[in-house]
């Protein structure tokens, strides 16, 4: 029997094996989802550290230009402002640990554990003193066997793991939209009104001179393009909270059913709003 | 009965002390050459007094968020522990003698073209990645 109707034979038997498991190209997809859901919670650090430094900044505005004080005011209620906002920092860094963790055993799958099984083949190799064409078809059906293999396990367990929480990460994101789409929103806008009106009390004071107008007019400008920012910053996020969720239901859903192209076809959308939404919540801080 | 939402309550209160206040700083601006120094220092301090109020109000939105919030937390956190596991789980059998034992079987039976033991030593090779090796 020749080598090269070995090898077909081979491959044969190989690829009857390993039919039931799931596609390989599932996880470029499910990868590409979680990691664009790890990037738009880590943007969320900056919205939530702004919460405390929202409300110091509205009690400034209380305080008369040119106080020149040491401090800031650190009324009792920007203190509870804080440590709300690091709980709910914390919240979320538990979510992007669950999509880091889904994002690594996915591509674990796909690059991680084919290198090293080609590795410990070539090892196998030298060991079973095979050529060295033997030794490097050896190297690439281990690679293959050890990624079909593991990412049949690795997604089993993802999808589970999917399903399983998609509730409770739901409603931990709509927690967190929450916040900063309502909360935060009302605090920014009541910042933009208060120093508003420090402009116009100075004004009033130093009534008539020109350079103060001209001043205080551009600081404003300055102050207002801040204020729309970070507002937009605000409703972007809970937009990108609002279809990482969406995405998350979705692949849920669907994790057991569909194969590798419709997965890309479900998600990819999701991915590419979330990967739109990041740099405008990054630009206003 | 009827059903009490804490964190739109609290939203909600945040934004009518903050209306309160804004309203409190309009009136002395708008009224500044009419008032008396000592009418514009309690305007102030009252507009502050309720926006401070509002702020406290948001801290309290975001209270009753976070205890919203906390039930689903635990289950997030044992997700991504068993996703953590199967990876360590996933990196040991990979780094694993039991590998390199089953790929130089596989190995042998390829190359000597003994068909009938090649599904066996794929097997082998499956079973020594697959989750049967869970401590």
């Amino acid at each position: 029997m020749s080598i090269n109707r070995i090898s077909k034979q081979a491959a044969l038997v190989i690829a009857l094996l390993f039919a039931p498991l799931p596609s390989c190209n599932a996880p470029d997809s499910v990868a590409r989802f979680c990691s664009s859901a790890v990037v738009t919670l880590k943007t969320g650090d900056a919205v939530f550290d702004d919460m405390k430094a929202s409300c110091i900044r509205d009690a400034q505005t209380f305080e008369p230009f040119g106080a020149f004080a040491a401090t800031d005011p650190n009324p009792a209620a920007c203190d509870n402002i804080g440590k709300q906002a690091d709980g709910l920092k914390a919240a979320s860094k538990l979510v992007l640990n669950y999509f880091t963790a889904l994002n690594d055993v996915v591509n674990f799958g796909t690059s991680k554990a084919g290198d090293d099984s080609k590795a410990q083949a070539a090892k196998a190799s030298s060991l079973a003193k095979l050529s060295a064409a033997r030794q490097t078809a050896l190297e690439s059906v281990a690679g293959f066997l050890v990624r079909t293999a593991a990412t049949g396990y690795e997604q089993k367990r993802m999808w589970e793991e999917i399903i399983k929480v998609h509730d409770d990460v739901r409603a931990v994101l709509d927690g967190l939209g929450e916040a900063v789409g309502v909360a935060y929103t009302q605090q920014l806008q009541d910042e933009e009104q208060k120093t508003a009106a420090r402009y116009k009390e100075f004004l009033l004071q130093h009534q008539g001179a020109a350079d103060v107008i001209l001043t205080l007019d551009s600081r404003w400008q300055s102050d207002r393009a801040s204020f729309a920012a970070k507002q937009k910053a605000a409703q972007s996020y809970k937009a990108a909270l609002d279809t990482l969720a969406k995405g998350n239901d979705d692949l849920a859903a669907h994790a057991r059913g569909f194969k590798a192209k419709e997965l890309s076809g479900l998600l990819s959308p999701y991915a590419a709003q979330l990967e739109s939404l990041a740099p405008v919540i990054q630009k206003a801080f | 009965m009827i059903q009490i939402d804490p964190v739109k309550q609290a939203e909600e209160l945040a934004q009518i002390f903050f209306s309160l206040s804004n309203s409190a700083s309009n009136f002395r601006l708008d009224n500044y050459n009419a008032l008396s120094q000592a009418q514009q220092q309690q305007l102030k301090d009252q507009a502050r007094a309720l926006t401070m109020r509002g702020q406290q109000c948001t801290a309290d939105a975001l209270g009753a968020i976070l205890q919203d919030i906390q039930p689903h937390l635990p289950g997030i956190k044992q997700a991504t522990q068993d996703a953590q596991d199967a990876l360590a789980r996933l990196n040991d059998v990979v780094k694993g003698l039991a590998i390199v034992d089953a790929a130089v079987a596989l190995a042998g039976s390829i190359m000597t073209g003994d068909m009938a033991s090649i599904g066996g030593n794929v097997q082998g090779l499956f079973d020594a990645v697959s989750p049967a090796k869970k401590p």
